[in-house]
């Protein structure tokens, strides 16, 4: 706590010299926020207030071959009631005549995806828990050293490094480091982008849902991957990929099976009458291996998750969304509307309501059947209006 | 006698067009299309969007090559960092926050440009409209005391942003002073004017433009160049390296 103080107070106090030689920017969002709650003895109740967070941003100008940013993120409140401040991005890129090198850190784009997303071995985007209300679903940032190597214009090379995430583990050992390397082209009309991608990073790898064994050690995983993307009117992508461990184990079949997986989407929009737009958008995660029939009490561990969205735009200032994950094969899923006003430069009004719909153990539901006061915050409904101002 | 002279009447009323209009249609759009196609270009400059509840203005850099190569970044605090790469058959953006690479194909061209009345195909309609419309010079007409060419050009594919489109152009610069965009049926649905030209590098280069939807209320855009340099040498190369710089 007290570092995260003292690096806000580092931020502020460095504002006037930043900004003389800086593009700084603040990123604002509030809102009035209602919700369904449980307190400590987990009686049910509503609770009101406002949240919102604030991203400031300093981009370096001046020189054409050299960028960097730094961006923290300020969240407030969190459960406790203390502001989060988080370093989001500390980047320095530099161009060189025929590569590229990014140290710091920064956001990596690996794999086709909003909110599914196989491709993305490095932070892995196939959980069903996501926040619906931002424009970005997936934005995880980790420390990295990248190199980029441009093959022809519409081609590249790019190889990372990365570190462990230090707020969790601290600089470890150098046997922890993860690496990866992806190639980016084209053939013909489709996008063609296929890594691989060692997780160095300790874990114990849970397989409970499949098999009886809960807990098992891996050093390493190999994680590679393929993505695809094209047009056949509405335009498509799938991705796929899976975890092999290093090494020689029992589990290996078991462990690769368990985390093969594909997503795909569909994206498409149509005229709703002149100046309005309604985009479709749908995505699939598929885990083969996993659960086709309902267990009680697996949330999370099922074979197929479906994200549907419908939005309508209406001019260019109005927009009314509908998003959704959808857990099929228990009929659980959580339901997001939304609704953005872009009035005046950089300032939007918005609003969202989220509802949750399944059995108490369901992956998403009503009246969540246990409850942890140290992370769960919303049982079934928020309610959410407010501000985004970006100055 | 009579016949004579519905004989010579129809042969001048086949005749007149030809003499009184010595260039045609295709003539003049290919030396429109010509003054706007530089080898390259750097250039500075903003689109101020106008509805009811003000303006909004975003402030871009953009650099171009030939007929259909142009690479443009938004400078402005909202946007800052967003950016357009458009080649022969392709467009790409790139969003900064998530360093991310967006191919834009199929109807994801559709899409409103920053909430303004651009749309991202109307980037992607081709300097190269001759091979692109029938095109029938309709007559002469002044625009703002300027003598013009009025002509009529009717999509022979189906890649370009407007089926029909009513173009005045300037008989002696070859400056597009009107334009009106109209759907297959003959809807009019947008109307580009120029407000401002200048004499850059000995070319009449349109700095000032105004395009309004016809079928909205109260609002407009106006695409304004501050700043031009023509047929310079680039440090871009319109690649997707340059397009996630």
């Amino acid at each position: 706590m007290v570092k995260q103080i003292f690096s806000l107070l580092l931020i502020l106090v460095s504002v006037p010299f930043l900004a003389a030689e800086n593009n700084v920017s603040v990123d604002m969002e509030l809102y009035d926020t209602v919700y369904r709650t449980r307190n400590s003895s987990f009686d049910i109740f509503w609770a009101y207030g406002i949240t919102g967070n604030g991203v400031i941003s300093f981009k370096s100008t001046g020189n054409k071959n050299v960028r960097a940013d730094i961006v923290t993120d300020i969240t407030f409140p969190d459960s406790s009631g203390i502001p989060v401040i988080l370093l989001k991005k500390a980047y320095v890129k530099a161009r060189f005549p025929s590569f590229r090198v990014t140290l710091g850190k920064t956001r990596l784009g690996w794999g086709e995806g909003f909110v599914f997303n196989s491709g993305d071995v490095i932070f892995g985007s196939t959980s069903p828990y996501v926040d619906l209300t931002g424009t970005e679903i997936r934005s995880e940032t980790a420390w990295i050293t990248s190199i980029k190597y441009p093959i022809g214009r519409f081609s590249f090379l790019e190889g990372i490094i990365k570190i462990p995430d230090p707020i969790n583990s601290g600089f470890g050992e150098i046997a922890d480091t993860s690496a990866g390397v992806r190639l980016y082209t084209k053939a013909g009309s489709i996008k063609i982008e296929a890594g691989y991608y060692i997780d160095g990073e300790d874990k114990t790898y849970d397989i409970s849902s499949t098999a009886t064994i809960e807990n098992i050690s891996i050093v390493a995983f190999h994680r590679p991957y393929i993505s695809l993307q094209g047009n056949i009117g509405p335009d498509w992508y799938i991705n796929s990929s899976a975890a092999i461990p290093t090494g020689e184990s029992i589990y290996t079949e078991l462990i690769v099976k368990d985390t093969f997986s594909i997503s795909f989407g569909l994206f498409h929009m149509i005229e709703a009458g002149y100046n309005n737009s309604v985009t479709f958008r749908i995505e699939t995660s598929v885990l083969p291996y996993l659960n086709w029939n309902e267990k009680n009490g697996n949330p999370g561990s099922y074979a197929i998750l479906i994200y549907p969205e419908v939005s309508l735009n209406m001019g260019s200032a109005i927009n009314l969304s509908i998003r959704s994950i959808i857990s099929p094969l228990e009929l659980s899923a959580q339901v997001t509307s939304g609704f953005s006003w872009n009035l005046f430069e950089g300032f939007n009004l918005i609003s969202f309501a989220t509802i949750n719909g399944g059995d108490g153990n369901d992956t998403f539901s009503w009246n969540k059947s246990s409850w942890d006061p140290a992370s769960d915050i919303i049982d079934g409904i928020s309610v959410m209006t407010g501000i985004k101002y970006i100055y | 006698m009579k016949y004579k002279i519905i004989v010579i009447l129809i042969f001048l009323s086949l005749i007149i067009p030809i003499t009184v209009f010595s260039i045609t249609g295709e003539e003049i759009i290919r030396k429109a299309d010509a003054i706007q196609a530089f080898d390259t270009s750097e250039a500075y400059g903003e689109i101020r969007v106008k509805d009811r509840f003000g303006v909004k203005v975003s402030t871009f850099k953009s650099w171009t090559r030939g007929k259909y190569e142009s690479l443009l970044e938004f400078t402005s605090l909202a946007e800052r960092g967003q950016k357009i790469l458009r080649t022969e058959d392709e467009l790409y953006l790139f969003y900064p926050d998530a360093e991310e690479l967006i191919r834009m194909q199929g109807s994801m061209l559709r899409q409103s440009m920053l909430g303004s009345d651009i749309s991202y195909e109307d980037m992607t309609g081709g300097k190269d409209r001759v091979s692109q419309y029938d095109i029938v010079l309709e007559g002469e007409e002044k625009v703002n005391g300027i003598d013009c060419y009025v002509l009529t050009m009717t999509a022979r594919v189906r890649t370009v942003p407007y089926p029909k489109e009513k173009v005045w152009i300037d008989k002696e610069t070859f400056i597009v002073w009107k334009a009106e965009y109209y759907t297959k049926s003959g809807r009019l649905l947008k109307e580009m004017e120029t407000l401002r030209v200048e004499e850059i590098g000995g070319r009449m280069i349109a700095m000032e433009s105004r395009i309004s939807d016809k079928m909205k209320t109260d609002t407009e855009t106006i695409m304004v160049i501050n700043n031009i340099k023509i047929n310079i040498p680039l440090s871009v190369d319109f690649s997707l390296d340059d397009l996630s710089w």
